[in-house]
């Protein structure tokens, strides 16, 4: 193949390239390797011929300088730097304070609400169980009221057929016994026989006393006290047993006991100030109707201690223009 | 030193910055992919492939004795080389084959970075001679002797690699292990910019590595101490 002045050796183009790189990297990197601490002046690198040129010592000098410089001007830069990022770190640490201020606040209202919704739920779970204790109550009552009706009416039952048992015997005797009063208080005990073709309502038990006479037939044998006349069934109750009469609340109060509108006012009022590092220190009344910060004066009667207890409070002691505008109708 | 080239890769860096490009033709596991190796200045004077590569540059091209008026090796193509040119290249006459040299016979591509201590600039260095010696350094140091091998580059760069956080994938790549088709086909000839500037010192998200010692600039006198042949 012969030579072509049209090609070019690219890979020698390239080495040449390398060659003056390094020409550059060898003076660049000793330089730098030599700069650095702690090198010894005797070091056997320095005999190198390449090293031992003036011109490399010239070149060392610059680097020490050139790398200080880059040092220094990194320094520099970062100090330059700091005043101007300082208005900068201030206004976003002030963001930040007033974001996190802001959270807090929102936070704590948060939970004043929670708790509000909180007392209303307890108190009108406490209504509702008030309520259905009521109810459950005046159900007992009237099972109770029912069941002495009941047995009222079963031993009312057998004291007439006693009655009508001992009317029968005096009838047998001639003479109705003397020793045999009729009742005054007594209800009918045994229907009459008007009472028996007319299954209507009965007379009620108060409307007069049953009077056994002698034409009546007799009686058929008394049935046994409880399975017999004492079964509700058969046994009419008094009408007056058949109401049942409501019951008073049983001592638990159906309606919330709420703070007053004025109190809760206060309150919030006084937890602003505290959100506000205003009350320090401060004491606080409460007696539940009203809430307020305890006003106090300082010793001091200088026009400037004035004016400072006015607008911005003392130590423990809040500041009255904040009183006057919040507690004023006090 | 044919294999080394500097190029700088203006798209990968916010700043013109020149990169050592070591091109590896065929390596123990692969063969016929051009792969391309990039190295950057590293940020400590005493460390980094460019300064090596400098200090080879000078041990190669100023050695004592040496006519440092002419190159030392033949720098044009030889069309026709006569045995004296290929035993002062270091290549066995039987052996040249002179259909695989369709460019011209150029013995300065045979120059190797770390000759031989004996038998000549185109010597190539014993493995077990540079095992031993590289060993006796690494031992020097403090290194363990399981890991005072010479793969201790490899697994040093890996590990340095991993511990900047550059991903697995690069670390492969970077270290020529299981490269995969993108990387064995297709850019190959690209170095792996996060291998690179892990391995000088920086961290990841550097966009401008530049070495303030490389800016410093030499007096052109001094430079023509150095190679002045050029």
């Amino acid at each position: 193949m012969a030579a072509d002045a049209f090609c070019v050796d690219e890979a020698l183009v390239n080495f040449f390239r390398l060659i003056r790189w390094a020409r550059s990297v060898f003076f660049q990197s000793w330089a730098a390797r030599l700069a650095t601490g702690g090198i010894p002046q005797d070091i056997y690198i320095r005999r190198h011929p390449l090293l031992t040129d003036p011109l490399f010592h010239g070149f060392e000098d610059l680097m020490v300088r050139t790398l200080g410089g880059v040092a220094q001007s990194a320094v520099s830069a970062v100090e330059q730097m700091i005043p101007q990022l300082a208005p900068v770190v201030e206004t976003a640490v002030a963001a930040s304070a007033a974001a996190a201020v802001a959270d807090l606040q929102r936070h704590e209202l948060y939970v004043v609400g929670r708790l509000d919704a909180g007392f209303d739920g307890v108190n009108t779970q406490a209504a509702t169980h008030a309520a259905d204790l009521k109810a459950h109550t005046n159900a007992a009552v009237a099972t109770v009221q029912q069941q002495h009706q009941v047995h009222y009416a079963a031993l009312s039952a057998q004291v007439a057929q006693l009655q009508a048992l001992l009317s029968l015997v005096a009838q047998g005797q001639g003479h109705p016994s003397p020793f045999l009063p009729l009742l005054p208080g007594a209800p009918a005990m045994l229907p009459s026989p008007a009472a028996d073709h007319h299954p209507a309502p009965r007379p009620p038990p108060t409307a007069g006393i049953v009077a056994a006479t002698a034409t009546d037939p007799p009686p058929p044998p008394p049935p046994p006290p409880v399975a017999g006349a004492a079964t509700p069934a058969t046994v009419t109750p008094p009408s007056f047993s058949s109401q049942v009469m409501p019951l008073p609340p049983l001592g638990v109060t159906t309606q919330p006991m709420m703070p007053s509108p004025a109190l809760l006012a206060d309150r919030a009022a006084v937890r602003e100030l505290r959100m506000l590092r205003k009350l320090e220190g401060v004491r606080i009344a409460d007696n539940g109707l009203r809430c307020a910060p305890l006003m106090g004066y300082t010793d001091s009667t200088g026009w400037e201690a004035t004016l400072d207890e006015y607008a911005q409070g003392t130590r423990e002691r809040a500041a009255i223009r904040d009183i006057e505008q919040r507690f004023g109708d006090l | 030193m044919s294999d080394l080239a500097v190029r700088p890769f203006d798209a990968m860096f916010t700043v013109e910055i020149n990169v050592l490009c070591t091109y590896i033709t065929s390596s123990k596991t692969t063969e016929g992919v051009v792969h391309n190796i990039g190295a950057l200045g590293h940020v400590n004077a005493w460390l980094g492939p460019v300064s090596a590569m400098a200090d080879a540059v000078v041990a190669n091209f100023h050695a004592p004795g040496m006519d440092e008026t002419r190159p030392p090796v033949k720098l044009a193509p030889l069309f026709e080389p006569i045995d004296a040119e290929l035993q002062a290249g270091g290549v066995e006459p039987a052996r040249y084959w002179a259909a695989n040299e369709p460019y011209g016979y150029r013995p300065w591509y045979r120059v190797p970075l770390w000759p031989s201590a004996r038998g000549g600039r185109f010597q190539q260095i014993n493995p077990a001679y540079h095992h031993k010696k590289q060993r006796e350094v690494f031992l020097q140091c403090g290194v363990s002797r399981n890991a005072a091998k010479t793969h201790l580059g490899r697994r040093a760069a890996a590990q340095k690699g991993k511990e900047a956080g550059v991903s697995e994938n690069d670390i492969k790549k970077q270290g020529l292990w299981n490269p995969g088709m993108a990387r064995g086909a297709y850019d190959a000839a690209i170095p792996n910019r996060n291998a690179m500037v892990a391995l000088s010192g920086r961290p990841l998200s550097t966009t401008s590595p530049t070495t303030p010692r490389y800016q410093v600039p030499v007096p052109p006198e001094l430079q023509a101490t150095l190679c002045p042949w050029l």
